[in-house]
């Protein structure tokens, strides 16, 4: 039933019959709403308009209302680019984008070209934070913590926990796994803990028995997994199934894998360090995770806390600007100083990237226990 | 091949069929111009790269008589080799992607003779492993492909005289005139050849192998020339496509790509010179107007091919070639 | 520890070449009586996995159940496929099969995403989560129950080409068409039957392998590009070859992907492919078609 709802909510969407009025400021949204990583661009899709309707009905943001203008980019870059010249149609005050880091960077000179602020709130790539601000895209922020950043927080929780000396890599073979490795091998050279294999296996692959095998003969201290969605879920099934003994951590999303493998027990142990946790033990964030679940049916992800957390900043800006007009939005997004869900205040440095906080998350039993909050 | 002659002969106005099917896209072709509107004219810019690309496959497939799926494989070829060669050695977007022609026409030859070797159903096979194995190069090769975050940032074909920009590819009218001018002369150049007679004779073998062989025409020559020419005109597709999106990354080998050119040729009519390049606007431009949900599009086009092949075995041109032999026949009848 | 490394890797290599072969032989026995390339063969191996997460989440069947229904309901995919489109197909029509298959590939992924989403979802079942240990070789309870079925299937296959009355029609079909029809052989009997059976073996494996990996609408994608590097390596058409094929290729994918690296391990079938093309057209395992 709410299969059915949802397909024709899709379809009314899809078709424009949305309930948008003349004057509702458009924020637009550019994510993956079919293909792979669909389910994502979902939860991303949520987490705005949730924000958006709390917006409307509070009436903060000097009585403007907003509307959601969500397109499909398919984690496709070309696709992208034609998500993005459909939400440029619609005069936005600002994009939300665009889920996937190739996806992001095709985009980034668009919204430089036709002067619209793009708040990145999901893509990890360090080449994003490289090329934007000051000297380079001046459109482009970011909210979430970078690769590296992230990497740099693992890295330290891997050498405070004293007893991991070896790692091995294993990640998708794209931007995600790429550029995870690249960053955290960095990071942990730097802590003196040595990367001994890297395996980027293809982005659908059922079967990681042989990887699996040759790791429990290398027994490496630790594991680090960088994988999303299906790759991720086969390869925690099977990683318990090998009796392998080292320990269990990377950017795993525990979220997605709550009620399946944590469940189980399967993982016992493993650790990850991810920018968001519905566990945060914060009042907004409780307030956050209820609205949300009681809306939607599921537990708020990184996704949907990232797009929601990037709607109230754009409101931010707009509200301090006093101006609808898209380089008023863009000088006060700059000086942006919001106070996230986690606590943190969301500020950005010269190069349009935000510091939020990197959680690391430990299994416990069949349980997600937070471990730690630390800097990026 | 009789039915084709009698439609090309046939004089019932002032305009022979060519020079009307002209017209027709012609008007296709100018109409996005018209609407003025910046989404509609990149919509244009995909369809008239999806026209050269449908029609290098049409090539191939509808008068060559082989199914290729590399077609997809050399324009993401001709992309990589633009790409590289802007972003690693400054050479200019106009060179770059008559550079990617050029290589993926001459890469055509080099998988075509082991291709050509076996058999038709072999030469599908080894066509659709190119297309996988440069994916799995484009991932993988990091030092020269960049791997998985693709080559970013590329420049537009410009023209600037001094410090005074004569035509901008960032503006999307630019970008479709560029497109448009390109598509004229690579459609342009493949008409003359289907037209001539090395058209012919791809015809004749496509018809009966063993009959053009007997006529001591060696068949491999033609089929590998007709697989270069279509794999050059892919790939410089590809590399002057990949200027209007910015990036080059592996999602162009994506089999998005390969659905939608098998789709607008069967449609279209294999063997159609003229309704393929219709059906390349129309399949480009309606799901973008009618702004379906994504899967069902492709539910919705997966029902189409196997309904074309199934009644329309030759597609929306043998429809119309059929109908016109049908009134052509009661015309002459008294 | 070596002797153990390289013995797990070799039983890793056989229990998932055994897997390959189910949906190899499919493809194969299809191309063989048909001379139709399945390309919505990945497609369906899916919808088998689809049908058996139903059977268990939805039904609430048990795995012999779960996997015996879900095998029903492909193989009677398969034959309305046949019934509706396929049977329209003339010999020599090459390259037509090929683009109806896609399409009806298309038509399955899609709306089997367009219904239940892209999520990849899991299957438990009553055996989920065992894992036999037998001196220090490892191997996953529901994988054995998947090599066992898929050894019953084959099993089946043989003594059915071998030695029922429609076994030996099949063979007679596949080997001359019209000999066969004027000696009495119904082709569209034979054709449904093939089509069906070969489909079904393709859900067989869908149904029993969707609690050892994740079931999601692409999962089938890149099976069926192996299927197809086995199908060739061992000879178009070929049936047992497609076996051999498929173990082989199983056993050197394992075996490569424990001493290098994991993009190593995913070129092996295509390279082989290659090589078998050049040096060996008509497959390792001998000449032209044989079911």
């Amino acid at each position: 039933m709410k299969l059915k709802s949802f397909a024709l909510a899709a379809v009314i969407t899809g078709l424009g019959i949305g309930t948008v009025h003349a004057d509702d400021l458009r924020i637009g949204l550019s994510t993956p709403l079919s293909g792979g990583v669909a389910a994502l661009g979902q939860h991303e899709k949520w987490g705005a308009e949730l924000a958006i309707e709390e917006l409307n009905v509070a009436g903060e943001s000097g009585g403007h209302t907003f509307a959601l203008d969500a397109q499909d980019n398919q984690c496709n870059p070309s696709q992208g680019v034609t998500s993005v010249e459909n939400l440029l149609r619609n005069d936005p005050v600002a994009i939300i984008g665009a889920l996937c880091s190739s996806v992001t960077l095709a985009i980034m000179p668009m919204v430089e070209r036709e002067k619209v602020p793009l708040v990145v709130a999901v893509s990890t790539s360090k080449v994003i934070t490289e090329k934007s601000g000051t000297g380079g895209n001046d459109w482009t922020f970011r909210i979430n913590p970078s690769d590296v950043g992230l990497a740099v927080a693992m890295a330290n929780y891997i050498a405070s926990t004293g007893n991991i000396d070896t790692v091995a890599f294993v990640g998708e073979d794209t931007d995600y796994g790429r550029g995870g490795h690249e960053a955290i091998a960095a990071a942990l050279e730097a802590k003196g803990v040595e990367v001994v294999s890297a395996d980027f296996f293809q982005q659908n692959t059922p079967d990681f028995t042989t990887l699996l095998t040759r790791l429990a003969n290398t027994a490496p201290d630790a594991i680090a997994l960088y994988a999303v969605g299906a790759d991720e879920l086969n390869f925690l099934r099977q990683f318990r199934g090998m009796g392998l003994p080292s320990h269990l951590t990377g950017r795993i999303a525990f979220d997605e894998i709550r009620d399946t493998v944590i469940a189980s027990g399967a993982i016992d142990g493993a650790t990850s360090v991810f920018p968001y946790a519905a566990d945060l033990d914060t009042p907004e964030n409780r307030a956050f995770v209820e609205a949300f679940e009681e809306k939607y049916g599921e537990l708020p992800n990184y996704q949907s806390f990232e797009a929601y957390e990037a709607v109230k900043i754009i409101a931010n800006a707009i509200e301090r600007a006093g101006s609808t007009e898209r380089t008023a939005i863009r000088d006060a997004l700059k000086k942006t100083e919001y106070t996230s869900l986690t606590g943190r205040t969301v500020a950005f440095d010269e190069n349009n990237q935000a510091h939020n906080a990197a959680i690391i998350m430990r299994v416990d039993g069949t349980e997600v226990v937070i471990e730690a909050q630390s800097d990026t | 091949m009789m039915a084709r002659t009698m439609n090309g002969s046939r004089a019932a106005g002032p305009l022979s069929p060519d020079l009307r099917w002209f017209l027709c896209v012609a008007l296709l072709a100018i109409a996005p111009t018209l609407t003025g509107s910046s989404y509609m004219l990149n919509v244009g810019s995909l369809a008239l790269a999806f026209a050269v690309l449908a029609t290098s496959l049409n090539l191939v497939f509808g008068f060559t008589g082989l199914l290729s799926f590399a077609q997809v494989g050399f324009w993401g070829v001709g992309a990589y080799v633009a790409a590289i060669a802007t972003a690693d050695y400054g050479v200019s977007p106009w060179l770059a992607f008559l550079m990617g022609g050029v290589f993926t026409g001459v890469l055509a030859i080099l998988v075509g003779i082991p291709a050509l070797r076996v058999s038709r159903a072999s030469f599908v096979i080894v066509s659709l492993s190119f297309t996988l194995l440069a994916t799995l190069l484009s991932r993988s090769w990091i030092d020269v492909t960049r791997g998985p975050l693709g080559i970013p940032g590329l420049p537009a074909p410009s023209i600037a005289l001094g410090d005074r920009v004569l035509l901008d590819g960032h503006e999307p009218l630019a970008f479709y005139c560029i497109m448009l001018g390109f598509a004229v002369l690579a459609l342009g150049f493949m008409f003359a050849l289907v037209r001539s007679s090395i058209g012919r004779i791809l015809l004749a073998t496509n018809q009966n192998e063993a009959l053009a062989r007997s006529q001591g025409i060696n068949v491999k020559h033609y089929q590998l020339l007709a697989f270069s020419v279509a794999a050059a005109f892919s790939g410089m597709t590809g590399g002057l496509y990949i200027f209007h999106l910015g990036i080059v990354d592996p999602s162009i080998f994506d089999t998005y790509y390969s659905e939608m050119l098998l789709i607008i040729v069967i449609l279209g009519g294999a063997g159609n010179f003229w309704t393929v390049i219709v059906a390349a606007f129309v399949l480009t431009a309606v799901p973008e107007l009618l702004r379906f949900d994504p899967e069902l599009r492709l539910v919705m086009f997966g029902a189409v091919l196997v309904t074309a092949a199934l009644v329309l075995p030759d597609g929306f041109g043998g429809y119309l070639r059929d109908a016109n032999l049908k009134r052509w026949r009661k015309e002459v009848r008294p | 520890m070596t002797g153990l490394f390289i013995s797990q890797l070799v039983l890793n290599g056989v229990v998932i070449g055994l897997t390959y072969a189910l949906i190899a032989v499919g493809l194969s026995l299809i191309f063989g009586v048909m001379e139709i390339v399945n390309f919505a063969h990945g497609q369906v191996y899916m919808l088998g996995a689809t049908a058996m997460l139903t059977c268990v989440t939805v039904l609430g069947l048990g795995y012999f159940p779960a996997v015996l229904l879900a095998t029903l309901v492909v193989a009677v995919t398969g034959l309305l496929l046949y019934v509706t489109v396929l049977r329209h197909l003339q010999q020599g029509e090459f390259e037509r099969g090929i683009i109806l298959t896609i399409g009806i590939g298309m038509v399955l992924q899609n709306g089997i995403t367009y219904l239940f989403g892209a999520q990849p979802r899991v299957v438990d079942t009553e055996f989920s989560f065992i894992y036999l240990n037998m001196n220090g070789l490892r191997i996953d309870l529901m994988r054995l129950l998947t090599i066992g079925l898929s050894a019953v299937a084959m099993g089946g296959l043989y003594v059915l080409l071998q030695h029922s009355r429609i076994g030996k029609a099949m063979r007679a079909f596949a080997q001359n068409r019209e000999a066969a029809f004027m000696v009495g052989i119904r082709p569209a009997v034979i054709a449904g039957t093939a089509v069906s059976l070969g489909i079904g073996l393709a859900g067989l494996a869908g149904a029993s392998l969707a609690p050892v990996f994740t079931v999601h609408p692409a999962m089938g994608i890149p099976i069926l590009f192996k299927a197809f590097a086995i199908v060739i390596i061992g000879g178009l058409g070929h049936i047992p070859g497609a076996v051999l094929a498929a173990v082989l290729i199983g056993v050197t994918e394992s075996v490569v992907g424990g001493f290098g690296p994991v993009a190593l391990q995913d070129a092996v079938a295509f390279l082989a492919m290659i090589a078998i093309l050049m040096a060996r057209p008509e497959g390792l395992f001998g000449k032209g078609v044989r079911v």
